[in-house]
């Protein structure tokens, strides 16, 4: 039975979970998928996680180490701290970086909903109140109001609506801003030009840069950890260039042709930064572009600076000051190289991060142009100096899109153009695009596995894609054809993985997932043995 | 009585006026944001499958053409049209279309009134059976705009009323105030279709009215007519402190922001307002933001040393 | 913080069971890891994975790529899961004492 909830049920019993995901409640997937109960769902928490923990939203849990209030006292320093925060949000000094944006989607939001139907979580979830992109917006719209505004607490009570500012819709707030993919489709759908996924990303401003809350594979081992040892990973300089040592003899060997990555090649004209966790988890990604690169005569470099090697910038999901340090230190380095240009790598938001949010963090000689891979990749491709058989890509291919690279940055053809050029049996999925959907790991979710949260990505907000992905292969969905989703993103892939390991995908239809460099290798007339591997296991 | 309606009515228009241009300039002069731009910008050239100039000129654009004109004869349409309720929501469009053009045709209305009051004193008179085309003209214009604009705003006011009501998810975030700004509309609306019916069918009163207004010689009018001026002039004195304003601001949150792909290079204006916004002092409280620093100072330092716990 | 008390120690652990302070691991906390999941002896094959991935993380402070894990031990993947039932990251790792992975891998 479907719960209805009121915005002002937000504030009340702190401790109880205010709703629950019922599986047989989510929007259908089809056959072999339909049944959804022989799966394992969410994962329920044990009674020490539910004493330990706080678990007062959906019963998942993001965030381990969110810290319970003792006492009355501390809890009234939280909301102190919390009405401090929204003060900073609203100031020219502390948040001149949104404060427009800010604005314009606090004070002119009709109320009209629209923007419900363009979610992806929402949908999947089955239409629950609280996944709304209009529920944390309008919770949050009212706080503003009523705890900022002149005689804002009057209005509340005369207006109704009225938000009881206390622990339970702190730490509810803080949960639910983490239930968003920050893909922007609700934007897109808005009439008035509001942008809830903007509001989700201030709340999660305020919590990291004013409590200092954030998820752990975000911020400690996230941001912090990138500008400290030089990855989320944790990969260090001298480790990365061992492990590419490693992957080019490896490469070497199995594709008969030499490997060699360059690194820290000054006056080269591009610096490529790829992620490092593609390093780590999908090698064959990085291989392919140097065997890209330096098969079409691209003067070319990595990086092995701290920082250099791993083009991920977390900042982008929860915190601006961690945003701008990282992407400083990134155009630093491209500086110190004298390159002419830095490419990013597979990465969604390390484009949207570098190449326009922090666009306007750059002043000086630390403007460098930035570019999209898949341009980079285009101008390869069609360089002449390289020799395709598609046929050698004879199998059915869909792209995802990656929302920081369409959405968000207007690249939507370059790789349209390689994919048609290169694989014959090119279909796309329904609404593709600018209009397409979230991998479901979006706004740093795909890096976040704390406590029961990958049940989460993998049961709600990854739902619509995968749906989306079986609706492009249905003609074919068998296991015995193989099957490619291009995914150019190494945060996308992540969550693609969690997804086809979750509902047995590749045991079940066939379809596997990489990256477009791998695609684009496999065709090549050189490379004789097929590039791409169909069998293993990530 | 008919001074105190020349005087509410200028206070009226002057009032909105001035919180508005507060209100506009409140939202233009504040400082210049970090891109956050969304596909597709509608007057990029090929932003018909979305894509912006970053794919071709590789991010490095100079020149800004001809944005503008595209961008706000786009946004003018949809004020019109609205066409993304109606292709998203179109139930809620059958309401809310009507309540706008309603809104949109009472100020048709008044401007046709104003000018129909100017084209009066330069001699023309304004009826059905004037001599000179310009009078019949604004005489019909001013009619059918007027009776469109209450029957239309009336419709639109208590369809909204119900359609609120009665559509759960609409309900759930519905105010107070959203039914007052109903109700109110509909009384102004409902005024001004009364006064048409049963004082001034031809509004031969109103266009004296504004004659009086403009010449600064007040004329004394039906009560019902007397009733819908001073409604009206309430409403637009009200307007400011509603969300009305999304008709203006929605043109800035679309220039500003979600088309908003001006590029920065050296020796740019944005360039030089970002240097001033980057000496900012910043005092969030988190630990590892080590307040009290500019933004220059936190993003310049060579090397992060501590790290939070 | 969650706690967990294996052979007979009490570990600090997060919540997905991965040991926080790698210090406090022995063999026999790997044992009683392997237990949990169902694997009552570990065999020379197990050592030499846990071994490896060990010895490898606290010179490196990461674990190895897969390929590498493969290429040491000279295992294939499925031989890897068949020792490990929730795979080198999931299992072999946690068994080794070192934290989860994080950061996009």
């Amino acid at each position: 039975m479907k719960k209805h909830l009121k915005l002002t049920d937000i504030s009340k019993d702190g401790d109880e979970q205010l709703d629950e995901i019922n599986i047989d409640e989510l929007v259908p997937l089809p056959p072999p998928y339909d049944k959804g109960e022989e799966l394992p769902g969410i994962k329920q928490l044990t009674d020490d996680q539910r004493e330990r923990l706080v678990c007062n939203l959906d019963g998942v849990v993001s965030y381990a180490a969110l810290p319970k209030p003792a006492n009355k006292e501390e809890e009234e320093k939280y909301v102190g701290q919390f009405i401090a925060g929204l003060k900073k949000l609203l100031s020219k000094e502390n948040n001149w970086t949104f404060l427009q944006p800010l604005l314009l989607s606090i004070d002119y939001c009709a109320r009209c909903q629209t923007c419900n139907d363009a979610c992806p979580v929402y949908l999947a979830s089955g239409e629950k109140d609280f996944y709304r992109p209009t529920y944390r917006s309008e919770i949050f719209r009212r706080i503003i109001n009523k705890y900022i505004k002149p005689a804002g607490k009057l209005r509340a009570k005369l207006g109704g609506g009225d938000i009881e500012l206390n622990w339970a819709t702190i730490s509810r707030l803080y949960e639910l801003s983490y239930r968003c993919n920050l893909c922007r489709r609700c934007a897109q759908s808005c009439p008035m030009g509001v942008d809830n996924a903007l509001i989700t990303r201030e709340l999660r401003k305020l919590f990291s840069q004013e409590f200092g809350w954030a998820p752990k594979e975000l911020h400690e081992k996230g941001t912090v950890l990138q500008l400290e040892v030089g990855s989320p990973t944790g990969l260090r300089p001298n480790v990365a260039i061992d492990n590419l040592k490693f992957l080019d003899e490896e490469f070497t060997e199995s594709t008969g042709i030499r490997v060699e990555t360059p690194w820290d090649k000054e006056g080269a004209d591009v610096l490529l930064i790829h992620s490092a966790g593609d390093i780590i988890s999908f090698p064959e990604s990085v291989i392919a572009f140097t065997i890209l690169c330096n098969a079409a005569g691209v003067n070319w470099t990595l990086s092995s600076e701290v920082g250099g090697y791993d083009g991920v910038n977390y900042g982008l999901f929860y915190d601006d000051v961690q945003l701008a340090k990282v992407a400083v230190r990134h155009v630093q380095i491209a500086r110190k190289l004298r390159v002419k240009k830095i490419v990013m790598g597979e990465c969604g938001h390390e484009h949207k991060a570098l190449i326009t949010v922090a666009d306007r963090l750059l002043t000086g000689d630390l403007i460098i142009p930035r570019e999209s891979v898949m341009t980079f990749l285009e101008d390869i491709v069609f360089s002449g100096k390289i020799k395709f058989d598609p046929t050698k890509n004879n199998f059915p291919v869909t792209l995802h899109d990656p929302c920081n690279v369409v959405r968000n940055l207007g690249i939507v053809e370059p790789q349209r153009r390689i994919l048609r050029y290169l694989c014959p049996q090119f279909r796309e999925m329904t609404p593709h695009g600018v209009d397409n959907y979230c991998c479901g790991g979006g706004g740093g979710l795909s890096v976040m596995s704390d406590v029961n949260f990958t049940d989460w990505k993998v049961n709600v907000s990854g739902r619509m894609k995968f749906k989306q992905i079986l609706e492009a292969f249905a003609d074919r969905l068998g296991p015995e054809v193989g099957k490619y989703v291009c995914a150019p993103c190494l945060n996308c892939k992540l969550q693609l993985r969690d997804l086809f390991k979750y509902y047995g995908a590749r045991e079940k239809s066939g379809i596997i997932y990489g990256g477009l460099a791998e695609l684009i290798v496999n065709a090549m007339v050189e490379i004789k043995k097929p590039f791409i591997n169909w069998e293993e296991e990530q | 009585m008919s001074l105190f309606l020349v005087v509410l009515t200028y206070f009226a228009y002057v009032f909105i006026i001035a919180m508005y241009v507060v209100k506009a300039i409140k939202i233009a002069r504040l400082p210049l944001h970090l891109r956050w731009e969304l596909y597709p910008v509608i007057y990029e050239p090929k932003s018909k499958y979305g894509s912006g100039f970053q794919e071709d000129e590789k991010g490095w654009r100079k020149s800004q053409g001809k944005k503008l004109r595209k961008g706000i004869l786009y946004l003018l349409k949809e004020n019109l049209r609205f066409n993304d309720y109606f292709k998203s929501n179109r139930g809620y469009w059958l309401v809310l279309f009507p309540w706008h053009i309603g809104f949109i045709l009472i100020v048709a209305f008044h401007i046709l009134c104003f000018f129909g009051a100017l084209v009066i004193i330069a001699g023309n008179p304004v009826t059905a059976n004037s001599v000179y085309v310009i009078g019949k003209i604004f005489y019909y214009c001013i009619l059918i705009t007027g009776v469109f604009s209450f029957i239309a705003g009336a419709f639109g006011s208590i369809g909204l009323i119900l359609k609120r009501q009665s559509d759960k998810n609409l309900k759930a975030f519905a105010t107070p105030q959203n039914y007052f700004n109903y109700i109110f509309t509909l009384i102004v609306f409902l005024s001004g279709l009364y006064a048409w019916i049963f004082a001034d069918p031809t509004f031969a009163q109103y266009r004296d009215f504004w004659r009086g207004l403009l010449t600064l010689s007040p004329v004394s009018v039906e009560p019902a007519t007397a009733v819908h001026i001073i409604l009206f002039s309430l409403f637009l004195v009200y307007l400011p402190f509603t969300r009305s304003m999304h008709y203006i601001t929605k043109f800035f949150a679309f220039f500003w922001v979600r088309w908003d792909d001006r590029p920065n290079f050296r020796g740019s204006k944005v360039e030089r307002n970002i240097t001033g916004l980057l000496n900012k002092p910043v005092t969030w409280s988190a630990p590892h933001i080590k307040s009290g620093r500019t933004w220059a100072e936190i993003t310049a330092e060579e090397k992060y040393h501590e790290k939070t716990s | 913080m969650a706690k967990m008390q294996l052979a007979g120690v009490m570990l600090e652990v997060d919540e997905h069971g991965f040991m926080q302070e790698t210090e406090k691991w022995n063999e026999d906390i790997a044992r009683a890891y392997g237990a949990k999941e169902g694997i009552n002896e570990l065999t020379e094959d197990h050592w030499k994975a846990i071994n490896y991935l060990r010895s490898y993380y606290l010179a490196n402070g990461i674990c190895p790529m897969i390929r590498r894990l493969i290429k040491e031990t000279g295992f294939t993947l499925k031989k890897l899961y068949d020792l490990f039932p929730e795979g080198p990251a999931n299992s072999a790792c946690k068994w080794s004492g070192v934290p989860k992975a994080t950061g996009c891998v």
